[in-house]
């Protein structure tokens, strides 16, 4: 009776500590660029982080929402497979874009599906969303950012006649009717 | 009491001249070519940092470039005539050294002390005329450019171009002009 009671209560415990042993992942959609610039290369990272007990498998991250008449794929792609995501791990994936159009550009979830236990049925779940991010033109980037060197050699040449002679003129002059005046 | 006709004498018309606000034409032109090469100068940095096309903007650059140089223009004639004076006073003895280490004994002699002095005051003139312009030019310049480039490149450098221009333009050229109406008595 005792052993019976004690084999239904270690059954119990078993039904219970197997359905806690659940994967769940938790999915982020970063931009790792400060200037996102039309025609220069855009990196997004993505995290997956398991935060359940139980390991994750066939696990598969998609992003479609970085169309092929808006981005250009230079590295990295844009689906992608892991067999088994430990509990208490994460995994990182890198995808390099370059944008081909300027202006605003909203950045949406992507998708992840996996198993979060043995024999159930597979999860969604959806990374965080970046949101509206502006695009700068190439022009406008320059503008911003460049350095502008020759530019302002050349400012500085044209401002020769408008500065430096004016003053030399006048400097020469005083030098020669101060000095005079020393002299006597 | 000043007469109110217009008939001076031929030495107050000189007096005038020389001490006056009123620029001779030489010096008219002189300023009038400076104020519009200095107010041309930023087509070039609005053109390639800016990218403000040129054939696309034309009619706001000249009507800026036209509106800069008036401004700076007048305040080359204030600054002028508020340096003239100023200079004149410390060429004074540079000047009549110059003119006695000219003159020999004799002609020294020869000339009254009114006339040697009549001389001295004319090339003092002279003198503090040219200098002043000369500086003139170089400070107002310096102020417009340093204005210019402080709000176009700091202030509103987050400002589409052509809102940059016309502000940058029209307050340094403004304010260019108006510091140079102040008299430092």
């Amino acid at each position: 009776m005792k052993y019976c009671v004690l084999v239904l209560f270690l059954s119990c415990f078993c039904v219970v500590a197997s359905e806690e042993s659940s994967a769940k992942l938790i999915l982020t959609k970063n931009i790792l660029n400060s200037i996102i610039t039309q025609g220069n290369d855009l990196a997004i990272e993505y995290n997956m982080y398991n935060i359940g007990d139980g390991v994750a498998t066939d696990v598969e991250l998609a992003d479609s929402t970085l169309h092929d008449t808006d981005f250009e794929l230079i590295s990295g792609k844009m689906s992608v497979k892991w067999d088994r995501i430990q509990p208490g791990t994460n995994v990182t994936h890198v995808v390099v874009v370059r944008p081909l159009k300027s202006g605003a550009q909203n950045f949406t979830s992507a998708v992840v599906q996996y198993v979060a236990s043995e024999d159930s049925e597979p999860k969604f779940g959806f990374s965080s969303e970046i949101g509206e991010v502006e695009i700068l033109s190439l022009k406008e980037y320059n503008r911003l950012y460049a350095p502008h060197v020759v530019e302002w050699g050349m400012f500085g040449i044209w401002t020769i006649p408008s500065l430096l002679l004016p003053y030399m003129l006048y400097y020469n002059s005083k030098t020669k009717y101060t000095v005079k005046s020393k002299k006597n | 009491m000043a007469p109110k006709s217009s008939n001076f004498s031929k030495e107050e018309e000189l007096l005038l001249q020389d001490f006056g606000r009123d620029l001779s034409r030489k010096s008219s032109v002189i300023f009038y070519v400076h104020a519009l090469f200095v107010s041309a100068i930023p087509l070039w940095l609005f053109n390639r940092i800016h990218q403000m096309e040129m054939l696309d903007n034309a009619i706001l650059f000249v009507i800026g470039t036209i509106f800069s140089a008036y401004f700076v223009a007048l305040a080359y004639k204030n600054n002028k005539f508020e340096l003239k004076h100023k200079i004149a006073q410390k060429r004074s003895d540079g000047v009549a050294a110059e003119l006695n280490a000219k003159m020999s004994e004799t002609e020294s002699k020869k000339i009254s002390k009114k006339e040697k002095d009549e001389r001295i005051l004319w090339r003092k003139n002279e003198i503090a005329e040219a200098e002043s312009m000369q500086l003139a030019v170089f400070y107002t310049n310096s102020l417009f450019l340093i204005l210019l480039i402080l709000s176009s490149f700091f202030f509103f450098k987050s400002y589409s171009p052509m809102p940059n221009y016309i502000i940058s333009m029209v307050g340094a050229s403004s304010i260019t002009g108006l510091l140079s109406t102040s008299s430092q008595k």
